[in-house]
């Protein structure tokens, strides 16, 4: 089989180890371009939220490149995305006349047959071989979330402009080449330690930004139009509430257990929203109270054109910013959203936290 | 004096009002409905949403500023499930807290929480929690419940018999009059309905030779004449008879469930989708419309289902009509007018 799978940020290193690692051709999705969404946006239907497109687009071109099976994620909802496969595979086959075999992950709980089964049929290799593998997978996810995070905290203070994203992607290049646990171990802490050498700006206090919203809109660059890499450049310390290797955990692990997952969040999204609607609609509201409380000084949240639960979050987030004093910028995100506006809304934004938190320094003088 | 109690005209209204206010009324409040959307209401709407909401949202949103100073309390319900395979749209499940952020100046809501996964008597407890906070005694309430489930009953029954909800809400509001004044028994009432329901069924097979069309959507869309330009009554001008998914009995619905691949995760979406199989496997309909909103986000999945099995269904011709508070009256016409113009002339080549 030539197995490809959707494009969620970097997290294609870790598939491909583990496709790989199961025995079977891979065929990397190429990353998303204006192109894959304008083949996407033009077999979706019109109101599909933004990652439909992208991934039908994805498939579509990773087809043409030969593959034959598509392997992705499912869902209970509310949320539309559990239903993408189911949709996509139909749009592929019935409209598209593609001969191609779609394989849904639904979540474990209530459906661990059901997983343990297209698990057996997918492995071709032995179980210890592939026991190996899938924890190789899951030290690369590890160590990228890793360098991500510890770039978001570097970047506002480099002196030298693009000298953490371009040592980032060279460590993301480096974990996609280590093929061995202890490799990827000592790929992180050398490039841990470069971003620790690198020249910054002890001095510089930056504004602190919390990034919240829609998981795929949040992990993929080209669909948040560098949200993240924008504002670490104006100088801004983003504190990104989705990582992948968190979010897994909480969703597939904890879940199958009966652990609620991103429970600090739903607690504080309580007095707001207390119902789940989906998506990450509860723990956008939750998370932006969490950084209210600790004291930042911005939220910009994330979400796709038309996605129910964020619309819900949204509708609910002037009373949260009012009554928290926190300020939270909504960036609606569709095929139609250019670089230069966001890059404008976040420099506008950016520019009324710092001129807030001069204020506030200001009162605090004077009342001392 | 009576506790007045407020009901939106909007979103499950079309499901659930004559139980509702049975409930209500059996306790001794008023109830007080908001008006038939209107301009008005939908501008109010538009001012509270956001600009991403949805006009079923927004509309229902203008319907709670309408009720404000006219009543003690307003019904916003938070409906989660209806049924064990779905939940419904999550714009429903966080409505209490949207209209409690978006709308300024409204009386205190009551809010419960319906959700039948969470046991049989979850929806019996939550409305006995709606009569505590009314000040009612616990078996005053239950027997209100019990009576307006029956209610609920009449109800669906007068849909099947393909009654229109505005018909039916004013022929049990008649009868629970007519309960009143003449001390008549809960059997007339029976026979009453039954009547109804035949006369309305005759009159259906009646229109039997027309053009038949399946108008499928959420009932806030379907029912309610301001937000769909008059759609209902333009078919009927136009010569056609329609069917909606109210008017297919639960069960042919639910017997149909085995045909999808994975359910829908929205209660609404499934009754939709379930009731178009009905009508492809009953050979009812000669044409499909799909009534759907602005940015409606279950229906981007929904419209393109229907679209792909009304291609596989032989061909059924099907229109998708997008609705949002811009919609104009002659766009809608001139579009039904020519879809059904081309289901004449299909039919005609055929014979």
């Amino acid at each position: 089989m030539r197995i490809t799978f959707p494009h969620m940020g970097t997290s294609w290193i870790a598939f491909k180890t583990l496709v790989e690692g199961m025995g079977h051709e891979v065929v990397l999705p190429p990353p998303p371009t204006k192109r894959t969404l304008d083949l996407g946006t033009k077999y979706s239907p019109e109101f599909a939220c933004l990652p439909f497109k992208v991934l039908l687009g994805t498939y579509l071109e990773a087809l043409k490149l030969g593959a034959d099976t598509i392997i992705s994620s499912g869902g209970v909802g509310p949320c539309r995305a559990g239903y993408y496969t189911q949709l996509q595979g139909r749009i592929l086959k019935e409209q598209l006349g593609y001969d191609v075999r779609v394989i849904t992950f639904e979540p474990p709980r209530g459906h661990l047959m059901q997983t343990y089964r297209i698990i057996r049929d997918l492995v071709k290799v032995s179980f210890p071989k592939f026991a190996a593998c899938a924890w190789l997978a899951w030290q690369k996810l590890l160590a990228l979330d890793a360098l991500e995070r510890e770039s978001h905290r570097v970047r506002p203070l480099e002196l030298e402009k693009g000298t953490t994203s371009r040592i980032l992607s060279q460590g993301i290049k480096a974990i996609d080449r280590a093929d061995s646990v202890k490799e990827v171990k000592n790929v992180t802490a050398a490039f841990l330690k470069r971003f620790k050498e690198m020249p910054k700006d002890y001095d510089y206090q930056p504004l602190k930004v919390g990034v919240i919203g829609e998981i795929y809109v949040v992990l993929e660059p080209f669909v948040n139009l560098d949200v993240v890499e924008t504002l670490g450049h104006m100088g801004v310390y983003v504190n990104r509430s989705i990582f992948l290797t968190n979010w897994v955990t909480e969703n597939t692990l904890l879940d199958t257990f009966r652990v609620e997952a991103e429970r600090s969040a739903k607690k504080a999204a309580g007095p707001y929203l207390p119902e789940l609607v989906g998506g990450h609609g509860q723990t956008s509201i939750g998370e932006t109270v969490l950084y209210a409380k600790r004291g930042f000084d911005g939220v910009v949240q994330l979400a796709p054109f038309t996605c129910i639960p964020e619309i819900v979050a949204k509708s609910i987030m002037p009373r949260v910013s009012k009554e928290l004093d926190i300020p939270v910028l909504t960036l609606m995100l569709d095929e139609q959203t250019g670089k230069a506006g966001i890059a404008t809304r976040l420099e506008a934004f950016v520019d009324l936290l710092r001129m807030r938190r001069n204020r506030m320094a200001r009162t605090r003088g004077e009342t001392a | 004096m009576a506790i007045r109690i407020g009901i939106p005209r909007a979103l499950a209204y079309y499901s659930f009002y004559p139980q509702w206010k049975t409930f209500f009324e059996e306790l001794g409040a008023e109830v007080i409905l908001s008006p038939l959307t209107n301009k008005h209401i939908v501008n109010e709407g538009i001012r509270d949403t956001v600009t991403d909401a949805c006009i079923p949202i927004k509309v229902y949103h203008g319907h709670v500023a309408s009720l404000a100073g006219k009543v003690d309390y307003i019904f916003v319900p938070r409906i989660v499930g209806l049924d064990h395979d779905a939940t419904l749209c999550p714009k429903f499940l966080g409505l209490p807290d949207m209209i409690k952020s978006s709308v300024k100046g409204i009386p205190p809501l009551l809010t419960p929480r319906f959700d039948v996964r969470d046991g049989r008597f979850a929806p019996a407890k939550a409305w006995m929690k709606v009569a505590e906070v009314l000040g009612a005694g616990y078996r005053h309430a239950l027997l209100a419940y019990r009576k307006s489930v029956k209610v609920k009953q009449y109800y669906e029954e007068l849909l099947t018999s393909r009654m229109l909800p505005e018909e039916a809400v004013s022929l049990l509001d008649k009868l629970a009059a007519s309960v009143k004044g003449e001390k008549k028994t809960p059997s007339d009432v029976k026979s009453s309905i039954a009547s109804a329901k035949s006369s309305s069924a005759r009159s259906s097979e009646l229109q039997n030779s027309n053009i038949c069309l399946a108008v499928v959507g959420y009932p806030y869309m379907i029912y309610d004449e301001f937000i769909n330009c008059g759609l209902l009554d333009t078919l009927k001008r136009l010569g056609v008879s329609i069917l909606t998914p109210e008017m297919v009995p639960a069960k042919a619905r639910q017997a149909q469930a085995k045909k999808q691949p994975k359910y829908l995760f929205w209660y609404y979406s499934n009754q939709v989708i379930r009731s178009v199989y009905y009508f492809f496997q009953e050979n009812m309909v000669d044409g499909v419309i799909h009534l759907t909103a602005f940015a409606c986000g279950p229906d981007a999945m929904v419209d393109k289902l229907l679209e792909l099995d009304c291609q596989k269904h032989g061909r059924i011709p099907y229109l998708s009509l997008c609705l949002d508070e811009h919609t104009g009256r002659a766009g809608i016409l001139t579009r039904l007018e020519a879809f059904t113009d081309m289901l004449v002339r299909k039919r005609g080549v055929r014979q």
